[in-house]
């Protein structure tokens, strides 16, 4: 397998020729044709084309599975799957991991740095050498620090490039604490509600788990991973089972044994339930309870609210189902799972949400456990240290204190972008992005748009032309995960492996790596910032793996490193736990100290209004976030997104399946396709996420769906700041 | 019909007029649009008496050929349209590759695939040189040569995608000067094509060296 050091050539340099793939080595004097053409002077000893298979990693979502990129005649023929120990990708790769070449060949990608010559968003673009392109960034954040603040320079990036720490080293080098990374859009409250509870986001065992319980995570179909399949598998009726709430019937819902349309938001009401049966009726784990937890008798009594009838007619699900969900888990308990999902911005309850769970799986005794809950593991990799600039003058991050437990690098999108926009207590006028769709993702597209109005200057790094990117001032290629050399990435887990990517074919036109961008932009910030980032990538990974040099020859001569291939049971048995008490909180003393229910309080979701429909939006199989709806092989797939609506409903509107309707809620109207399915509640529509494409006009594109992101309010949950995007309700009109 | 020297410079002007603009190319358009209109009898609007200054050409290039929300109106790349999956570095991209190899040519001037327009253009025009340079020393054989690999060159990666490239840009933009430069380029394709054709017919020996 390819080796970086000794397989960086030129495609250019080694013709392929045809089919018979033996090719021309160019030496000696050129003589130019025109322009892009020149007559090669001598000619050496014909070479073979460029064939090989390259180990690397997908990067399409955030699984990051283990792929073979097979290159024939120096181009990427094909993605297969790295049969090579990988857990999460168990020798597959999905619909999104196939369609990897159509990233590098898209010929939309970016291709060269842009510099925006009209009004901003007019679309009126020419290209700039990178050294202008460069420039102009530097200078643009130089001003800013003088005329405001280093703090006024925003940056927000996106997970899962291997690279993203580069782009947050460049900004907490240049002076800014404000980054926005994508857990508020994700699943903070998830980390947040898990980790108060256990004192870290553990896994769920869901490949040996007996039972499992899913709350709208949809796993077949929002992201739809190779391991998901563990999620979903069950055998028929026999031991094994899946029990799944929806509001939908989505893909895992099919896949289930038992499916549930409950009533959004209500999913808090149904696990106290399943706690209040369990407890009251002696079917938790006693001794484990005694040993791992505190808090008990707190829970037992504060839970004595919460029957399965009260919940039933919360959750629009059967007493009687309820208490014997609860018998059927304690049973199979402690083999036996509440899933946390992966997205937690449902409602503003959610860290509590999560909490609840967490507390459910706790009393069972399904941690540390074979078919429970994991603590992740990790392979220790060296990290690179610097030494940032001191500013005195750069005050704290902009949404400091606006929730909760605020994390320091992530932020909290919807509170940052308020406080922006008055700028409150400081302006904001600078941004950077890197490969975040921020117009796409973050909820409440209009205020986006005023946020991005207000900055002197914008620039984005990005691969395709997103609408962020087109309401940037500069916009820098960057050259894709299949044509780049990424730092070893350790993929923690209950068994954990470290991956990489190495590039598959050079980068195509002038598209350059995240690092080699950050590294230029910090020479020209000054020699200190640019100290930080004298290194070459092989030094760099040379580093990483310097307490252990055999990962190194693992990763190029298989794709993989990995030191165990099952999980270990029973590891933190007896040992401390990353919570204040050392044990699992099921009472959480950390909360009531901040004034914080210490025990999830349920409160009954807002009532959908007369007229209106609470909007659910979710993803499906085919993308990921905003960043694969470009790929025209997935566009294919899935060229527009639908408002689903009950049949019933569509009867009272007057609607007709395949119209075209009005979407109106309080911050935004979009218009798209109607879906008239028996597959939703009537109080609910849903649409899938990452769809509907700004125009010049600030109108979406015919015939690409609608965005939800134009629709959804911002709101969000006071602990974890995480968006809360199922509190939105809509009117529907024929369009 | 084009003699050899007008179409080498036919080629020559449209490869030019299809790479990024740059000043001296901006300052060489007015005459390239000139010369294009009288060899190819085809008027041009009076908005073209004078040609768009560099930024607009700039502007106007980016969006129909680099990157625009929602995707590029007329990528200038061969595989789009030939290969299936409307993708880059197609099968033919690296055919096209092989052709310049076949005449010791590479690639080192520029960043773009192979199968990229302008440069299409400019090995026509290159092949069309080496005509001319057969032709002086009157040798036939290498002549008829050059003019197989035309015509194996232009129907087989060319001719075929240039009316789809030429009515996606007539659909797209409202540019004058790459709408004129479109339609002068759908009219050279149709000559050439002609011109192949009588030549595959044997209606005439070789191709036209004076008009
Ligand atoms: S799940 Fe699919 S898209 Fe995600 S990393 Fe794996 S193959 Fe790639």
């Amino acid at each position: 397998m390819a080796n970086p050091k000794k397989q960086k050539m030129s495609r250019r340099k080694f013709l392929g020729i045809s089919s018979c793939a033996l090719t021309t080595a160019v030496v000696g004097s050129q003589v130019k044709v025109l322009k892009a053409l020149a007559k090669s002077g001598d000619i050496s000893e014909p070479v073979a084309a460029i064939t090989k298979d390259v180990y690397t990693s997908c990067g399409m979502c955030v699984n990051k599975c283990g792929v073979i990129a097979r290159v024939r005649d120096g181009v990427i023929h094909k993605l297969d799957p790295n049969p090579n120990f990988f857990p999460k990708s168990r020798g597959m790769l999905c619909a999104r991991g196939n369609a990897g070449t159509k990233v590098v060949y898209d010929p939309d990608r970016l291709k060269y740095p842009l510099i925006r010559v009209g009004e901003r968003g007019e679309g009126k673009w020419r290209r700039a050498s990178w050294e202008e392109a460069l420039d102009m960034v530097t200078n643009n954040m130089n001003q800013i620090a003088e005329k405001y603040n280093r703090a006024s320079m925003m940056f927000a990036s996106t997970e899962g490039t291997f690279s993203e720490h580069f782009f947050l080293q460049l900004a907490e080098c240049y002076g800014t604490p404000n980054t926005l990374r994508h857990p508020t859009l994700c699943l903070s409250s998830n980390i947040q509600g898990f980790s108060a509870t256990f004192g870290t986001n553990p896994t769920p065992d869901v490949k040996n788990a007996d039972y499992i319980i899913m709350s709208g995570a949809n796993r077949a179909e929002a992201l739809m991973t190779p391991d998901s399949i563990d999620m979903i598998k069950t055998d028929g009726g026999g031991r094994r089972k899946l029990v799944y709430l929806d509001p939908r019937f989505t893909k895992t819902a099919a896949k289930a044994d038992e499916w549930y349309p409950i009533k959004p938001g209500t999913d808090m009401a149904f696990i106290l339930a399943l706690i209040n049966v369990i407890i009251t009726e002696g079917l938790y784990d006693d001794d484990f309870i005694e040993e791992n937890t505190v808090g008990f008798e707190q829970l037992a009594q504060h839970i004595k609210q919460y029957s399965p009838g009260w919940a039933a007619t919360e959750c629009d699900i059967p007493a009687k189902d309820i208490r014997r969900i609860a018998h059927e888990f304690a049973n199979a308990a402690p083999s036996a799972v509440y899933y946390q999902g992966r997205r937690s911005s449902f409602f503003q309850n959610d860290t509590q949400m999560r909490r609840a769970m967490a507390i459910l799986n706790a009393i069972v005794g399904a941690w540390d456990t074979k078919g429970g809950l994991l603590p992740n593991k990790k392979i220790a990799l060296t990290k690179h240290d610097y030494l940032a600039p001191w500013y005195d003058d750069v005050p704290d991050r902009l949404d400091k204190g606006g929730v909760t437990y605020l994390s320091e690098k992530d932020g909290s999108w919807p509170v940052f972008r308020d406080r922006a926009l008055a700028a409150d207590p400081y302006p904001i006028k600078g941004m950077m992005v890197y490969k975040q769709n921020v117009l796409v993702s973050v909820p409440d597209r209009a205020k986006s748009l005023e946020l991005m109005k207000q900055m002197d200057f914008i620039c984005t790094i990005d691969i395709t032309m997103s609408d962020t990117a087109w309401y940037s001032d500069v916009v820098l290629p960057e050259a894709t995960y299949l044509e780049r050399l990424d730092p070893p990435e350790n993929l923690s887990g209950p068994v954990p492996v470290v991956a990489f990517r190495q590039p598959c074919v050079e980068a195509m036109f002038e598209s350059k790596t995240n690092f080699w961008i950050m590294q230029q932009l910090a020479k020209r910030l000054g020699p200190e910032i640019a100290e930080t980032f004298d290194f070459t990538m092989e030094e760099h990974i040379h580093h990483m793996l310097k307490k252990k040099p055999e990962i190194y020859d693992a990763l190029f001569g298989k794709g993989v490193y990995y030191e165990d291939t099952e999980p270990e049971y029973g590891r933190l048995k007896g040992k401390r736990l990353r919570t204040r008490s050392g044990k699992i909180e099921l009472y959480s003393e950390k909360y009531a100290k901040k004034g914080l229910d210490p025990l999830p309080v349920y409160k009954s979701p807002d009532k959908v209004p007369t007229n209106m429909y609470r909007l659910l939006v979710g993803r499906h199989a085919y993308f990921t976030h905003g960043t694969t709806a470009n790929n025209a092989l997935l566009h294919d797939l899935m060229p527009e997104n639908t408002l689903w609506l009950a049949p019933s409903e569509a009867r009272k509107l007057r609607l007709k399946n395949g119209q075209m309707v009005k979407v109106k809620s309080k911050v935004g109207e979009e218009k798209l396709k109607l879906e008239i399915t028996e597959k939703i509640r009537p109080d609910s529509v849903y649409m899938a996420h990452g769809f509907g494409v700004l125009s010049k006009g600030l109108s979406n594109i015919a015939g690409v769906g609608g965005s939800d992101a134009a629709l959804i309010e911002s709101k969000y949950c006071p602990i974890s700041g995480n968006c809360a995007m199922h509190e939105t309700f809509v009117q529907i009109t024929p369009a | 019909m084009l003699n050899l020297a007008e179409r080498k410079k036919t080629y020559q002007i449209f490869s030019d007029l299809f790479r990024y603009p740059d000043q001296p190319s901006q300052a060489a358009s007015a005459q390239s649009v000139a010369d294009l209109s009288q060899l190819l009898h085809l008027d041009f609007p009076p908005e073209l008496s004078q040609v768009p200054a560099l930024r607009e050409m700039e502007v106007a290039y980016t969006h129909l050929f680099v990157n625009s929300l929602g995707g590029t109106p007329a990528p200038p790349y061969g595989s789009v349209y030939l290969d299936a999956g409307n993708l880059l570095m197609g099968e033919t991209s690296l055919k096209v590759e092989a052709c310049y190899a076949a005449e010791n040519l590479n690639l080192q001037g520029s960043d773009e695939p192979p199968d990229f327009l302008a440069t299409e253009l400019e090995f026509l025009y290159y092949l069309l040189d080496e005509e001319e340079a057969a032709l002086a020393a009157g040798d036939t054989a290498r002549q008829a040569e050059l003019t197989n690999k035309q015509i194996v060159f232009f129907e087989n990666y060319l001719s075929s995608w240039l009316p789809d490239f030429c009515e996606r840009i007539a659909a797209r933009s409202s540019d004058p000067f790459y709408l004129w430069i479109a339609e002068a380029l759908q009219l050279f394709n149709r000559m050439e094509m002609a011109l192949f054709e009588k030549v595959r017919k044997n209606s005439i020996s070789e191709l036209p060296t004076t008009s």
